[in-house]
């Protein structure tokens, strides 16, 4: 008979929704190693066996294993659905079957129809019907909105990769609040808000007040959902068990909605570990079974999917979800956010096989536990599926309550969303400057008043004068794209469910975003101490350029092209401060390209760096393949020096070396691995994918795939596993810089 | 001292291993030694290196000094030999050690005798090349005698902890039981012994010989297997030695 358990000590969050406060109260912090660990259970391996055999099936299938293309998707669309019933310890899926994906046609009917067709499947054509005739899509409404111009930037790649035909996604909901609260307390709150809202002449009042009704429906609907598995979320979670699965189940509800772009989960660790530690203390759990929780959870968000066109694929290789979730950290008052459960999500890794989801991301700080520290350094060596991100440069901005939206953005939790604003491909910007604002590929006119330049020798005074106006211009533009698709997605596609579990008044960020960064620095430098020349068609486009003499590069720790960096950075991003934005938010910047710095690439003319046409960007805001000369630290440091402050929404850096690299042993490669960490986070680096592998290998994977099912790879803020990258992109991850020593 | 002007063929930041931890490595140009194994053979001259001043070089580890202050981690001078620019490498070390980075020097011992003294008070570890030790073989190996390499590891091992020893592990040539008996028989005799790091034989620098128009001599020379490695280790071992790979 277990013991009856001690009551949380309240605080703040007994009196308000405050998650946080609840964590600073009653969590433990745990300097400890890894010893206490356990392995999967019997049950845990049957299920995952399981649901591996499917995964195996849906990659035989192409992809997708099942499309429900008669029920849209939505909280309630699709009843309980179960992998093995009797041994799941969490249940709930998105819809009635494992791995099946829903449609969502309020993104745009076509672009669910293609996707359909792209993998044998058809839609229903009363859904085809419906929200053709009847219901106005989120894609509808844009382009109706759009003026020639914003369709132009966006038809030349120019501003790229927007949510304009897929769902925004980004949000992150916090899914604790249904575990800690239970839906009838935040249905409670959520009426006394919108109670206050009654000033009907702005329209600002009326909108938000429609959105409460919204959020309101999607809890009932939460609270419905939980009952068809069989479970009363009206009421708080009483055990780790229940804390667990009311979390996964207010996680499931955002992910049956919306198919969001990228939908993180937050930090959860410190969270559920107050739920186990109680459990565990009572003798209700044992550290196999509070494991087996955690398991089940890993083995559930490996199995959320959502339905892509085939173009989506293009851009994001590997069929992510970026169900980001953040591990570690410190607290505001010294002592370190890392539990046994951060540990636990570790072990996960151990126990199923590493895999990119969740998108397992550790807040790092030098003044982490020692032993977290070696452990982190160890898992991240072997599975590659680790990414880090600097604790001590965030929680300044956002406290210690924090999650990761998507690979690198920071939200703070519960009262904070942002806007998924893509990229501006900076390189076509300065090819617009280099060609009299016409577009480097069709000689179309693109900026209005960019004078041609004099000469075939590029003159660095001139060719920079010109760039400054078109990244005038372009950040105008770019706001007010953004604009026109965040009114449209609130409007009709707005994410019901994740935003219910969110302050009513939450502060907005529009994050912007740039790719090409070091392939325009490296130009400039080019410009500036080389001898660039540029051949023109008859039609006077920069067709080539012809470079004489060398240049110092971006990733050699050289201040020439490290000051070009930050200031590209800062100049950008108080460009866009000068324009009025949608509902208040503040702009914030990314150096971010994900995978698609290869697709970028291909669209792009030859720069004057030396790169031809049409070959890949470095991810993020990695130094150029092959131009760094001093090593590995060198390059980082070079990264490190962009200013965090002037680009918030994240600064991703990709570093992949081969084993052998790292150090003779490996015990000395995870020290080494421990001083690279806290020697480029101290050095003010935002964040940092680390690959382990040796080239061997990938060639190996490239000719048998089949070996090799769960390599995992990082590629700038994400993992993806190896196989089912495209050729192209895994070609891509060979031609990397492998950082080779003497 | 700051002005004090070193060739430098090249730096690596990112030094895992040559020295303990993480290390700056500076390979400084220039070698007497013609090792038919070397694997940097353009480091042999200065032709080509670069000029790099001691203050030049502050500014570049300073900024390094997050990374490399850790666990005994800091600076290494290879090359090249880097003995043979000892104002150099004495002031480059002073000035590590003043930024708290531990120093490591990368010989083949063939120091110029009135510097060994100079560079082993501003050297916390000292990673000896010892290509052979019977005197005939480290000449046909090396082109240089071996007598003064001994010296300078007797010296080394006055400092407890400050020798390791390296060795290349070069097959069928400097692996036979009577070359590991010399290296153990001399490493035990040393004031402190030091540690042994058997480096396995690898090609990676033979096309470097090609570039330079030079002949590589030790053409059907193939990496030790695993199973070798450990066999010499083994020896070694119980003659009383740490062991550990390079």
């Amino acid at each position: 008979m277990p013991r009856k358990s001690d009551p949380f000590k309240r605080g703040r969050w007994t009196a308000k929704i405050d998650v946080q406060d609840f964590i600073y109260h009653n969590y433990a912090p745990y300097e400890g190693g890894p010893a206490f660990l356990a392995g999967p259970t019997p049950r845990t391996r049957r299920l995952w066996t399981k649901v591996q055999a499917l995964m195996r099936e849906e990659q035989r299938r192409g992809g997708v294993l099942d499309i429900d293309t008669t029920v849209p998707g939505g909280i309630l669309s699709h009843g309980p659905g179960y992998i093995d019933k009797r041994n799941e310890r969490i249940v709930g899926l998105q819809t009635d079957r494992p791995l099946r994906r829903a449609v969502k046609p309020v993104g745009g009917v076509r672009l669910v129809e293609r996707a359909c067709e792209a993998h044998g499947h058809k839609l229903d054509p009363r859904i085809a019907e419906i929200y053709t005739k009847y219901r106005r899509s989120h894609n509808d409404a844009v382009f109706s909105v759009y003026t020639e111009e914003m369709k132009r930037l966006r038809r030349l790649g120019i501003i790229t990769g927007l949510p304009d035909n897929y769902a925004r996604g980004r949000i992150i909901g916090d899914y604790r609040r249904v575990a800690l609260y239970g839906i009838d307390r935040l249905e409670a709150e959520k009426r006394a808000d919108q109670a206050t809202l009654v000033n009907f002449a702005e329209l600002e009042t009326i909108q938000l007040r429609e959105e409460v009704a919204m959020q309101l429906e999607a809890l009932a609907a939460v609270r419905e959902m939980g009952r068809l598995y069989g479970f009363d979320l009206s009421r708080p979670a009483k055990d780790a068990r229940e804390a667990v699965q009311w979390l996964y189940l207010g996680y499931l509800a955002a992910a049956k909605e919306s198919d969001g772009a990228a939908m993180s989960i937050g930090g959860i660790a410190a969270f559920l570990d107050i739920y186990i530690a109680r459990d565990l203390k009572t003798g209700r759990l044992t550290e196999a079974a509070a494991q087996e929780l955690i398991d089940d959870l890993t083995i559930k968000l490996r199995m959320i999917r959502q339905l892509r066109p085939p173009e989506y694929d293009e851009i994001f290789a590997g069929d992510p979800v970026w169900i980001t979730l953040v591990l570690g950290g410190m607290a505001s008052d010294g002592r370190t956010k890392v539990t046994r459960t951060d540990f636990r999500f570790l072990q996960s890794l151990r126990n199923l096989g590493p895999a990119p989801e969740p998108n397992l991301t550790v807040l790092y700080s030098p003044r982490l536990p020692e032993k977290w520290k070696a452990f982190v350094a160890e898992t991240a060596i072997q599975s590659s599926a680790l990414q880090f991100e600097n604790d001590d440069l965030m929680r300044p901005v956002a406290g210690d309550d924090y999650g990761i939206s998507c690979c690198v953005s920071l939200l703070r939790a519960g009262d904070q969303i942002q806007y998924f604003g893509a990229r501006c491909n900076l390189a076509k910007a300065l090819l617009l400057a280099i060609n009299a604002g016409r577009d480097e590929t069709g000689g179309e006119e693109v900026v209005p008043g960019i004078p041609p330049l004099r000469g075939k020798r590029l003159d660095y005074d001139e060719v920079h004068r010109n760039f400054v106006k078109v990244v005038a211009w372009l950040a105008g533009q770019y706001v007010e794209i953004m604009n026109v698709i965040h009114w449209s997605h609130d409007k009709y596609y707005y994410e019901s469910a994740q935003m219910a579990l969110l302050d009513t008044n939450v502060d907005r960020l529009m994050a912007f975003g740039l790719a090409g960064f070091s392939v325009v620095v490296d130009s400039l430098c080019a410009i500036r101490y080389a001898r660039v020349e540029a051949v023109r068609d008859r039609r006077g486009l920069a067709r080539r350029y012809v470079v004489r003499g060398e240049y110092p590069a971006f990733g050699n720790d050289d201040e020439r092209p490290d000051n070009r960096a930050r200031d590209l950075v800062i100049s950008f991003i108080s460009e866009l401060r000068k324009h009025a934005i949608y509902r208040h938010a503040t702009p914030t910047l990314s150096i971010l390209t994900i995978t698609s710095n290869v697709l970028y690439g291909k669209k792009t003319g030859a720069t004057p760096d030396g790169r031809k046409a049409g070959a890949p960007f470095a991810p993020g805001a990695n130094p150029m393949f092959g131009r760094e000369r001093s090593g590995v630290l060198a390059s980082l440091n070079s990264v490190a020096k962009l200013p965090y402050h002037a680009a918030q929404d994240g600064i991703s850096n990709t570093f992949s070396i081969v084993p052998d690299g790292l150090g003779p042993d490996a015990e000395k490669r995870c020290h080494n691995l421990v001083g690279i960490l806290d020697g480029y986070f101290e050095r003010g680096g935002h964040h940092i994918n680390i690959n382990v592998l040796d080239r061997r290998l990938l060639r190996d994977a490239m000719r048998h795939p089949e070996k090799y099912p769960h390599l995992t790879i990082r590629v700038s803020g994400y993992a993806v596993h190896f196989t089912r990258l495209s050729r192209e992109h895994q070609q891509e991850i060979l031609r990397r810089t492998f950082h080779k020593f003497m | 001292m700051k002005n004090i002007v070193g060739r430098i063929h090249s730096v690596e930041t990112l030094g895992t291993r040559d020295g303990p931890a993480l290390r700056c490595v500076f390979f400084l140009a220039g070698c007497r030694y013609r090792c038919r194994f070397c694997h940097n053979p353009d480091t042999w001259t200065v032709r080509g290196s670069k000029r790099m001043t001691v203050a030049e070089a502050r500014e570049r580890l300073g900024r390094l000094v997050p990374y490399l202050r850790g666990e005994g981690g800091g600076i290494t001078a290879s090359g090249g030999e880097p003995t043979l620019q000892g104002p150099f490498v004495e002031a480059l070390f002073r000035m590590a050690h003043g930024l708290g980075l531990a120093t490591a020097l990368d010989t083949n011992g063939g120091c110029p005798p009135r510097w060994r003294r100079r560079l082993l008070a501003v050297t916390d570890v000292v990673l000896l090349d010892v290509k052979a030790s019977s005197p005939a073989l480290h000449r046909t190996l090396t082109g240089a005698p071996l007598s003064p390499v001994l010296a300078f590891g007797r010296m080394a091992a006055e400092a407890p902890g400050r020798l390791t020893i390296r060795r290349v592990l070069l097959p069928g040539i400097n692996d036979s039981p009577e070359e590991l008996e010399r290296l153990a028989e001399y490493a035990t005799s040393l004031a402190n012994k030091p540690d042994i790091e058997l480096i396995p034989y690898h090609r990676l620098g033979v096309h470097k010989w090609a570039e330079l128009g030079k002949r590589y001599t030790l053409q059907g020379l193939r990496p030790p297997t695993a199973a070798t490695w450990r066999a010499v280790a083994r020896r070694l071992e119980k003659q009383g030695l740490t062991v550990r790979p390079g």
